[in-house]
C-alpha cells in the first residue's frame, strides 16, 4: 500500500537553533528523532551562496 | 548510519547508536561533492565541480562512475541531491536542467522526467518504489512523481506555507512529512498525513 500524500495537515513548526546558519538536509533517525546538518557559515541562504565554485561556503549534507 | 559531506572534498560515516552520535570512517573523494545516498551497502554521490556520479563503497573505493560528457550528452548540468528506492533505483536532481533522472545500481541511466511543474528541483527522498517525493524551489512546491507512469503532480504549494523547498524527509511511521525551506531560522515545516 503506497502512502496517499492528497491529504496533509499542516502542524506546528519544529525550530532548530542553527545560529542563524541555513539547514542543508534532514533525515528521520528514529519515530522521535531527526537528523538535520547546517551549513558552516552564516546568513547564506542565497542562491550564489551554494555555489561551490562562487564563494567559500562549503556544506554538509546528509543521508540515512 | 548517516554519511555527511565536509567541507573539501571528503566524506565523513556517522555512526547512530540510540541518541548518541559517533564519527566513522572518513575518505576524500573526487571533487566537490553535492548529493550523498545509501545505496544497499554502497554510496552514491553528485559532483558539482564537474556533472559526475559515482558509486563508492564504504571505505571510499569508486565502483562505478557515470561521467555526462563522456557519455556524449548533456544528461546532468548541476546534479544535486540523490535518493535510493527500496528498488535499488537511483533518482537524481539537476537544478539546471529542471530534470529528475533514474538511474540503476550501476549508474546506468533509465530514464529522465520533466514536466513544466518541475522547476530548479532541490531535495529528493524516496517514499516507495513509485513515489519519490520533490522539492521544485522555484514554483514553491512539493511534486509526487511517480516513475513508472512519469506523472508528477503537487502536494504542497505555496497555499500550504511552502516557500522555496530545499530539502525534505518523510516518517512512515509517523505518517509526517518535514520540509525544511530555503532560510536561515532553522524552520521545519511539518505536514501530517490524514
Amino acid at each position: 500500500m503506497f502512502p496517499a500524500f492528497s491529504q496533509l495537515k499542516r502542524q506546528e513548526d519544529i525550530k532548530v537553533d542553527t545560529d542563524g546558519k541555513r539547514i542543508f538536509d534532514i533525515a528521520v533517525v528514529s519515530d522521535i528523532r531527526l537528523l538535520v546538518t547546517v551549513n558552516y557559515k552564516k546568513g547564506d541562504s542565497g542562491e550564489q551562496s551554494d555555489r561551490w565554485d562562487s564563494s567559500s561556503d562549503h556544506t554538509q549534507k546528509l543521508s540515512m | 548510519m548517516a554519511i555527511v559531506t565536509l567541507e573539501g572534498k571528503s566524506l565523513q560515516l556517522i555512526n547512530i547508536n540510540g541518541d548518541s552520535l559517533e564519527l566513522g570512517r572518513s575518505f576524500s573523494v573526487n571533487g566537490d561533492v553535492w548529493g550523498v545516498a545509501r545505496s544497499e551497502d554502497n554510496i552514491v554521490v553528485s559532483y558539482v565541480s564537474h556533472p559526475w556520479l559515482q558509486v563508492l563503497s564504504m571505505d571510499g573505493t569508486v565502483m562505478h562512475t557515470f561521467n555526462t560528457r563522456a557519455a556524449g550528452g548533456d544528461v546532468f548540468k548541476w546534479p544535486s541531491f540523490i535518493a535510493t528506492s527500496a528498488d535499488g533505483m537511483v533518482y537524481v536532481s539537476d537544478r539546471e536542467t529542471s530534470t529528475i533522472t533514474q538511474l540503476d545500481s550501476n549508474l546506468h541511466v533509465s530514464r529522465t522526467y520533466s514536466d513544466p511543474i518541475l522547476q530548479n528541483p532541490r531535495g529528493i527522498i524516496s517514499v516507495s518504489a513509485d513515489q519519490e517525493l520533490v522539492c521544485s524551489r522555484d514554483n514553491n512546491k512539493i511534486l509526487l512523481l511517480c516513475p513508472s507512469t512519469g506523472a508528477i503532480t503537487s502536494i504542497l504549494g505555496q497555499q500550504d506555507g511552502i516557500k522555496e523547498p530545499w530539502a525534505l524527509t518523510y516518517s512512515p511511521s509517523q505518517k509526517k512529512l518535514y520540509v525544511v525551506p530555503n532560510e536561515t531560522s532553522g524552520r521545519i515545516q511539518v505536514f501530517q498525513q490524514q
